[in-house]
């Protein structure tokens, strides 16, 4: 996670009251609550399966993963289409996840923060960023990379076979 | 509207004397306030459309800036979607992305009495409603028409239509006699005065000419182009000799270089 002393644009939303932040520069679009194709055996958080500009997409449900409880639907909950490299990937192919959050209507600048307290290491909540002080409010920062279990984005998005000498000529 | 701000203003000044601090605290102290009464809509009793008596307007000129103006909206997106809106997204969202042509360039159409023509966009710089042109004496011709001022500066206005011999009556002569308030204006709802530029000149090269109507910036794929059939001979072939379609039309892309080197013979000659 870089810095947070350098400009750095957030996408804020909040769950269950609380305001929470996602990077802004992961953000590819924000779009309204459209339907999802439910996946079965899913975790609570996984909505399903939406298809965005052509390709299917899962749509995973920010209330449910944070505070366990569905988001309330209006018309500022929306869908933000974020995209991030694993970096187990070797093939580097980016990852697109779409979040379903409350009022997602605003951005700001994590350079206007009073206060911030580092990220949490908690292994039950791997994704809980840093915590921001702006404009009287606590924003606690979503990383996205590590919302899913990493088993659950293994089963999502398979890892292609990689080539052996691609990583090294060691086979697997 | 009536204009009553100096009766309006508050009676003791205080906005002047507080600080930026106080003066944003009193807004939110107002914001608060009406996200707990429902909906006071103030902005249409004491606000801009209102009798513009509210205080916090020296501090924030139009209630579109206000804090309380902004609450009330956010309180517009906490409605649940209208019928169909929500569908209507899955659809859209299920076309695949469209990836821009990499070999497409960008042109604007514009219309020049039953010519469809159009200009590589770099080097358009404005389009703007017709205005005012200053004649001027024993130099005006069939191409050079005068002088129009283009924010604040005088620029050579020409005629394509006299360039391009195409025999319409050009638009600006029509409008020579045009009001100086500009009321004749809508006398010819779509014309409108380009702005052009030699891209990549170290002097600016600028010229306007007046167009019949804009029809706006189109790409257009290299592919799609074809050239002027050479059987044809006309003056306008030697300025435009790429065509393409575009709805249902055959629109002639102006050769920039060629049209900047004519206008400026014509003109300093």
């Amino acid at each position: 996670m870089a810095s947070l002393r350098s400009p750095m644009q957030l996408l804020t939303f909040t769950i269950d009251t609380q305001p929470y932040a996602i990077l802004s520069r992961s953000v590819i679009e924000v779009l309204p609550l459209v339907p999802a194709r439910p996946l079965p055996l899913m975790p609570d958080y996984v909505r399903g399966i939406f298809t965005y500009r052509g390709h299917l997409v899962p749509l995973i449900d920010l209330g449910q993963r944070l505070a366990c409880r569905a988001v309330e639907e209006r018309l500022s909950t929306r869908v933000i289409v974020v995209e991030f490299i694993r970096p187990a990937d070797a093939s580097k192919a980016p990852v697109r996840l779409g979040l379903v959050a409350e009022n997602v209507i605003s951005i700001c600048s994590a350079e206007d923060a009073d206060t911030t307290l580092p990220a949490m290491e908690l292994e039950h909540a791997p994704f809980l960023g840093s915590l921001l002080r702006l404009n009287g409010r606590t924003v606690q920062l979503i990383l996205i990379g590590r919302l899913l279990p990493p088993a659950l984005l293994e089963g999502l998005f398979p890892i292609p076979l990689a080539d052996p000498v691609a990583i090294g000529g060691e086979p697997l | 509207m009536t204009p009553e701000l100096p009766n309006a203003l508050p009676p003791s000044g205080w906005l002047q004397t507080t600080a930026t601090g106080a003066r944003s605290s009193a807004a939110l102290a107002i914001v608060e306030a009406s996200v707990r009464a429902p909906m006071e809509e103030c902005w249409r009793r004491v606000g801009v459309t209102g009798d513009r008596s509210c205080p916090e307007l020296t501090t924030f000129i139009h209630c579109r800036n206000c804090p309380v103006l902004a609450a009330a909206a956010q309180t517009f997106f906490d409605r649940s979607a209208p019928e169909g809106y929500l569908e209507s997204w899955s659809r859209i969202l299920e076309a695949p992305e469209v990836v821009a042509d990499p070999n497409a360039t960008s042109v604007l159409v514009f219309r020049l009495g039953r010519e469809w023509l159009s200009l590589p966009t770099a080097s358009l710089v404005e389009v703007t409603p017709l205005r005012c042109l200053h004649r001027v004496p024993h130099r005006t011709n069939s191409v050079l028409e005068g002088f129009v001022n283009i924010r604040g500066q005088l620029q050579l206005c020409v005629s394509l239509h006299g360039l391009l011999g195409l025999d319409s009556k050009p638009v600006i002569a029509s409008q020579a006699l045009l009001a100086q308030d500009g009321s004749d204006i809508d006398a010819r709802p779509t014309a409108r005065l380009l702005v052009v530029e030699r891209s990549g000149s170290q002097r600016a090269e600028r010229w306007v000419f007046g167009v019949d109507q804009v029809a706006g910036v189109q790409r257009v794929a290299r592919s799609s182009m074809r050239t002027v059939p050479s059987t044809l001979s006309q003056a306008g072939v030697r300025f435009c000799q790429t065509l393409f379609d575009w709805q249902e039309k055959t629109v002639g892309l102006l050769d920039e270089s060629r049209v900047f080197d004519a206008l400026r013979d014509l003109v300093s000659s």
